[in-house]
C-alpha cells in the first residue's frame, strides 16, 4: 500500500499498521521540524529587516523634513545617498578611516551640498509650481551621478570593514549591520531631542506648521528654509554611509535610483511631512520587506522576491485608501 | 544576324559589368560595428570586450597584414558606441551602425538580454550578427538566421563544475541553486539542475532573485537552513559580489561555491576586500594560462589563426592603456574577430549570406580554444569551459585537468 | 516721541492703489482703532506695518528706527507683535510650546533659554485663562481658545506695540464683552500700545479705543476721538451709503458700544 503523506520529501511505502503509525509520527516530527525552521527563518529575517529598516528610516527622514519645511519633493534623493556611499568608500579605501568617522564627514559634506544647492537653485523655487522643483531636484540628481562617474568611473565597488559578527541561534549578524542600526537610531533620537528642545529646532518645527505665523513671531523663515534643506540633505548623505555599512558592495554612481523609489514609498507611508513618521515607516518597511520573503516562500510555486517588492506598493495603496495622510501625517 | 550580334554584345556588356563590380567588390576596409557597454551595469565586462576586440583587430591589421579578400589585404576598422547597458541603446545603435556607418558585421552587446534585444534589428537588415556575450540558449531558439555564437551556451556553464566536484568528492550530494532571474542565468540554472540530477545529487534549494537586488539576506538565510554542500548560482557582476559578501555575513560555510559571470572578473577579489573571495569559484570560457597553441591545434586537426596567448595579453593592455589581465569576456570578443576574418577569407567575399554560411562551416582553434558552430542555429558547440578558483588572491584554473594550472582547494576555506 | 509713526504710506499692486498716502501716529501705551469697510485698505496697511509688504512711498518709523524696508521677522525682536483674524497656531505643538515660541523669538530672543521661554509661556497662558489646556495640541482648541492663545503668544514676545487684526471676528456678544475687558486689562498690565483693526464689530473699538482712524478706499477719512469719528457723517455714509439711515446707525452703534460695562 503506497501512501503519499505531506511533510517534505517523505513518501511512505509499506503495509503494516505498526510501521504506518511509526512513519506517521516521523512525518509529524518532520513537520514540526519544518515549522520550527520556518519560524526560525522568519525570526531571523525579521531581525535583519528591522536593522535594515533603521537605515531606510533615517534615509527617508531627510526627504520628509525637506518636504515638510519647504514643500519640495527631492527627486534626486537617491543620488545623495549615493554621495554618502562614496564618501564612506573613499574614506575607507583611500584614507583607511573606519566608516564611523565617515558619518560626521558625510553630515558636513551633505550640509555643504545642501546649502550650495539651496542658495543657487532651490531658493527661487519655494513659491514656484511643483513641477519646477521636481525638475530641479531631478537635474541635481543627474548632475551628481555624472560627476560621480567622472571621478570614480562606472565600476561597482565595495569595501570590507572587518569588525566581526554575532552568532545567535537563529541567525548570524555582522557587526557592521548592528552598528549601522545603532547609528540610525542614535541619529534619529538626537534629531528628536534637537527638534524639541532647542530654539532652532523649535523654529524649524514652527515653520513646518505655519511659516507666516512663525515669521510674525520673529523667526527668520528664509534662513530656516535653507537650514532645513541643508539638514535634510545632510541626513540623506549620512544615511548613505550607514547603508554601506549594511551593504558594502555594489557602490556605483547609478545606485541611487532604486533607493529614491523606496524612500518615496516610506515617506508617504509615514506621512509625508513627519520625519518621525518616516523613521517608523522605514522600520516597518524593512520588517515587511524581509519578513514577507519567508511567508511568500511558503507558498509553493511562487517566487518570493518580486512579490516582496510589489508588497510595499500594495501596502502603500491600501494605507492611502484608509488614511490618505499616512501613518503619522496630518 | 544582326539580332544575335546584339544579344552577344549585351551579354558581354552585362558580364563585363558584373566582373567589373566584382573586381571593385573588394572594399577598402572592413568595419566591425559594436553597440558596446561602456557604462552601466555591464561596463566591466564591456570594457574587457572592447579591449579584446581592439587587440585582435590590431593583430589582424599589423601582424597578420589584413584580411585577404579578392586578392587584396584589407584592414579591419572598429566602430563602437556606448549603449549604456540598455536595450534601447542597443537597438538604436545597431540601426545607426548599419545604416549610417555602413558596417560589414555587427557584434552584439554583452549579456544575453542585450544580445537578444539587438538580434531582430540585425536580422531585419540581413546582417551577420556575432554574439560574444549572450549565452542564453533561448537566443538561438528564435529562428534568427544571421546570428552566430562565440561564447558557450548558458546551459553548459556549471556542467563542468559539477563534474569536477563529483570527481574530487563523489559523496557530495546536496546542491543549492540560487540564480539571478535573468535570461542567461535561468538557462545556466536549468542546465545545472539537469546535470546535478544526472550525477545523483539532491537539489535542496532552488530559488531565483530579481535583477538589481540589494539584499539577499532572506534568500541566503533560507538557503543556509537547508544545509547545502555545494552552492552554484549568480548572474552578473554586481549580484555576484553581494552573494559572496552576504554568504560571509551570514556565516554560510559550504564545501564549494561557484558563481557565474562575476567570480571570474579580475576586480572581484579586490572589490570584496580580499579574503571573502578566497576559494570562490566561477566557470569561465577562458582564463589566462590555458594552453592552446598552433601545435595543439594541429594535433586535433584544426586550423590555427590569431595571436598567441601572451601576444594577446600585451595587445590587450596596449588597447586599453591599462595594465590589467584580460578575462574571458575579452578573449571571446577577440576570438570573434578572428572567426569573422577566417570566414571572409574562406569565402573570399564580404557578402552577408556568404559570410554566414562560411561561419556555419568554420572550424578552427585560436588562443581562445576551439570554435565550431551549429550551422542552422548558430550556437557554439566547439568550445569547452574551464573552472577557476581564487587562491591567495590569484585566479587559478582548476578544471579540466588538462588545462589546469593549479589544484582545486576543496572544501573551500571558511569565510 | 511717537512709538509708531506712519508717514504718507502708499502701497500699490499694479495699477491698484491699496493704501493712499496714509499717515498715523500712536504713542506708547495708547490703544487706537483702525476702522473701515471691506476693501478700504486696512489689512494692507497692517501688512505694511508688520513687514509683509514694503510700501512704494512713505516711511514706517518704529521706536525711532526706520523699519520701512526691514524684513518682517526682524520686527518682532524690536517689539512689534501681531495677531491674525484667523488664528495661525502651530497645530501639532502644545499650547505651551506655541506661546513659548513667542518668547523665544520676540524682544527677549537673545536673553532667554528654551526653559525660560516655557516659564514665560506659562505666565501668559494663565493670563488668558487657558491653564486647563496647557499641554493640549493647539490644533484641538476651539476658535475662541485659539484666538486667546495667539494673543498669549504675541504677549509672550513682550512687544511694545501689538497689532490686533479683527480680534473679535466670529465671536458671540458675550465673548466680545469678555474680550473687551481682557484687552483693557492687558493694555494696563503689560503697558503696551495696541492697534485694533475692525471692519464692523464696533464694540471692538467703542469703549476700548481712545482714538479711531477710519479708512476708505485706501485713504484716511477721519482720525479723531472714537465717538466723534463714528458720529461723523462721512463715516456713516461710507458704511451705509444713505443719510436716512443715520439715526438707525447712531442708535445701533451706541447700543453696541454701551454694553454692560459702561
Amino acid at each position: 500500500m503506497k501512501i503519499f503523506v505531506r511533510g517534505g520529501d517523505f513518501i511512505y511505502k509499506g503495509n503494516t499498521q505498526e510501521t504506518l503509525s511509526e512513519s506517521l509520527s516521523e512525518v509529524f516530527s518532520n513537520r514540526v521540524k519544518e515549522e520550527k525552521m520556518i519560524l526560525t527563518l522568519l525570526a531571523g529575517n525579521l531581525i535583519h529587516g528591522l536593522l535594515l529598516g533603521g537605515v531606510y528610516g533615517l534615509a527617508t527622514m531627510g526627504l520628509s523634513l525637506i518636504f515638510g519645511v519647504i514643500n519640495v519633493v527631492n527627486v534626486g534623493h537617491g543620488q545623495f545617498i549615493m554621495v554618502g556611499a562614496f564618501v564612506a568608500l573613499t574614506m575607507f579605501t583611500v584614507l583607511g578611516l573606519s566608516p564611523v568617522i565617515a558619518i560626521p564627514a558625510a553630515l558636513i559634506i551633505g550640509m555643504a551640498l545642501g546649502f550650495f544647492f539651496f542658495y543657487t537653485v532651490m531658493r527661487r523655487l519655494i513659491r514656484a509650481p511643483e513641477l519646477t522643483s521636481l525638475l530641479a531636484t531631478f537635474a541635481m540628481g543627474i548632475l551628481l551621478e555624472e560627476i560621480a562617474k567622472l571621478i570614480f568611473g562606472a565600476d561597482f565597488r565595495g569595501y570590507y570593514w572587518a569588525v566581526g559578527k554575532i552568532t545567535l541561534p537563529i541567525t548570524t549578524i555582522p557587526m557592521s549591520k548592528l552598528y549601522a542600526f545603532i547609528g540610525s537610531i542614535a541619529i534619529a533620537l538626537f534629531l528628536y531631542l534637537w527638534f524639541s528642545k532647542t530654539r532652532i529646532g523649535t523654529a524649524i518645527r514652527s515653520v513646518m506648521e505655519d511659516s507666516e505665523g512663525a515669521r510674525v513671531c520673529g523667526v527668520n523663515v528664509s534662513w530656516i528654509h535653507a537650514l532645513s534643506f541643508a539638514i535634510g540633505i545632510g541626513l540623506t548623505v549620512m544615511s548613505g554611509v550607514l547603508l554601506t555599512m549594511f551593504i558594502p558592495v555594489g557602490i556605483n554612481p547609478y545606485m541611487g535610483g532604486g533607493y529614491t523609489l523606496k524612500a518615496f514609498v516610506i515617506a508617504v507611508l509615514g506621512g509625508l511631512t513627519s520625519p518621525y513618521g518616516a523613521f517608523f515607516a522605514g522600520l516597518i518597511f524593512g520588517l515587511i520587506e524581509n519578513g514577507a520573503y519567508t511567508l511568500f516562500a511558503l507558498i509553493p510555486g511562487v517566487a518570493p522576491f518580486p512579490l516582496t517588492v510589489s508588497l510595499a506598493f500594495w501596502m502603500l495603496f491600501f494605507l492611502l485608501l484608509v488614511k490618505p495622510t499616512g501613518l503619522l501625517g496630518k | 544576324m544582326k539580332r544575335s550580334y546584339l544579344t552577344i554584345t549585351i551579354f558581354i556588356v552585362v558580364f563585363g559589368f558584373l566582373f567589373a563590380t566584382n573586381a571593385f567588390a573588394a572594399p577598402k576596409k572592413l568595419v566591425i560595428g559594436h553597440p558596446a557597454c561602456l557604462s552601466g551595469k555591464y561596463a566591466k565586462a564591456g570594457e574587457q570586450a572592447i579591449g579584446g576586440i581592439k587587440a585582435c583587430i590590431d593583430w589582424v591589421n599589423n601582424v597578420y597584414g589584413g584580411v585577404l579578400v579578392a586578392g587584396k589585404r584589407i584592414p579591419l576598422e572598429y566602430k563602437y558606441y556606448d549603449c549604456e547597458s540598455k536595450k534601447e541603446g542597443v537597438t538604436s545603435l545597431i540601426e545607426r551602425l548599419i545604416t549610417v556607418n555602413k558596417v560589414n558585421v555587427v557584434f552584439s552587446a554583452y549579456s544575453s538580454g542585450l544580445t537578444l534585444a539587438g538580434a531582430p534589428v540585425a536580422e531585419r537588415y540581413s546582417m551577420v550578427y556575432m554574439d560574444h556575450g549572450g549565452a542564453s540558449d533561448r537566443i538561438f531558439q528564435q529562428g534568427f538566421k544571421y546570428i552566430v555564437q562565440t561564447i558557450g551556451p548558458g546551459s553548459k556553464y556549471h556542467v563542468g563544475t559539477l563534474d569536477m566536484i563529483k570527481y574530487f568528492d563523489p559523496k557530495a550530494k546536496k546542491v543549492a541553486l540560487a540564480y539571478e532571474d535573468s535570461e542567461f542565468a535561468r538557462m545556466t540554472m536549468g542546465g545545472a539542475e539537469k546535470h546535478a540530477k544526472k550525477l545523483g545529487c539532491k537539489i535542496v534549494f532552488k530559488r531565483t532573485y530579481p535583477k538589481g537586488v540589494t539584499d539577499l539576506t532572506p534568500l541566503l538565510s533560507d538557503m543556509k537552513a537547508r544545509k547545502p554542500e555545494i552552492v552554484v548560482g549568480g548572474g552578473h557582476y554586481e549580484d555576484g559580489q553581494l552573494f559572496a559578501r552576504q554568504m560571509s555575513d551570514l556565516d554560510i560555510n559550504v564545501k564549494a561555491v561557484s558563481l557565474v559571470a562575476s567570480a571570474t572578473l579580475p576586480a572581484y577579489y579586490k572589490a570584496l576586500g580580499g579574503r571573502i573571495a578566497e576559494g570562490v569559484m566561477g566557470p569561465s570560457h577562458w582564463e589566462y594560462g590555458v594552453t592552446f597553441s598552433p601545435k595543439g591545434a594541429k594535433k586535433v586537426g584544426l586550423d590555427w589563426i590569431g595571436p598567441g596567448q601572451d601576444e594577446f595579453v600585451s595587445l590587450f593592455k596596449k588597447a586599453l592603456g591599462k595594465d590589467i589581465i584580460p578575462d574571458y569576456h575579452a578573449a571571446e570578443a577577440g576570438a570573434q574577430v578572428l572567426a569573422y576574418v577566417k570566414a571572409v577569407e574562406n569565402m573570399n567575399s564580404v557578402d552577408q549570406d556568404k559570410v554566414r554560411a562560411a561561419l556555419g562551416k568554420l572550424k578552427f582553434m585560436s588562443f581562445y580554444g576551439g570554435w565550431d558552430v551549429d550551422d542552422t542555429t548558430g550556437m557554439q558547440i566547439g568550445h569547452s569551459m574551464v573552472d577557476m578558483q581564487w587562491q591567495d588572491g590569484k585566479r587559478v584554473i582548476v578544471w579540466p585537468l588538462e588545462a589546469a594550472t593549479g589544484k582545486l582547494i576543496y572544501p573551500k576555506p571558511k569565510f | 516721541m511717537a512709538l509708531l509713526k506712519l508717514e504718507n504710506i502708499t502701497k500699490r499692486f499694479g495699477g491698484l492703489v491699496a493704501v493712499d498716502k496714509v499717515s498715523l501716529e500712536i504713542n506708547e501705551g495708547e490703544l487706537i482703532g483702525i476702522v473701515g469697510p471691506n476693501g478700504s485698505g486696512k489689512t494692507t496697511l497692517f501688512n505694511v506695518i508688520s513687514g509683509v509688504y514694503t510700501p512704494e512711498e512713505g516711511k514706517v518709523i518704529f521706536d525711532g528706527k526706520d523699519i520701512t524696508r526691514l524684513p518682517a521677522y526682524k520686527r518682532a525682536p524690536l517689539g512689534l507683535g501681531r495677531t491674525f483674524q484667523i488664528p495661525r497656531p502651530f497645530s501639532s505643538a502644545s499650547v505651551r510650546e506655541n506661546v513659548a515660541i513667542g518668547a523665544m523669538f520676540g524682544t527677549l530672543a537673545d536673553k532667554v533659554t528654551v526653559d525660560d521661554s516655557l516659564e514665560i509661556a506659562d505666565r501668559y497662558i494663565d493670563l488668558v485663562g487657558l491653564e486647563a489646556h496647557r499641554d493640549k495640541a493647539s490644533g484641538d482648541l476651539t476658535p475662541v481658545e485659539k484666538k486667546l492663545m495667539e494673543i498669549a503668544r504675541a504677549l509672550a514676545m513682550r512687544p511694545k506695540l501689538l497689532l490686533m487684526d479683527e480680534a473679535m471676528a466670529g465671536m458671540n456678544p458675550k465673548d466680545i464683552d469678555d474680550m473687551v475687558k481682557f484687552i483693557k486689562r492687558i493694555k494696563e498690565e503689560e503697558k503696551i500700545a495696541i492697534i485694533s483693526m475692525v471692519e464692523h464689530i464696533m464694540r471692538a473699538v467703542v469703549g476700548l479705543a481712545e482714538r479711531v482712524m477710519v479708512m476708505n478706499q485706501g485713504a484716511k477719512l477721519v482720525d479723531a476721538k472714537t465717538e466723534e469719528a463714528l458720529a461723523d457723517p462721512r463715516v456713516i455714509e461710507v458704511y451705509l451709503g444713505q443719510p436716512t439711515e443715520q439715526s438707525k446707525w447712531r442708535s445701533e452703534v451706541w447700543k453696541e458700544g454701551k454694553g454692560e460695562d459702561e
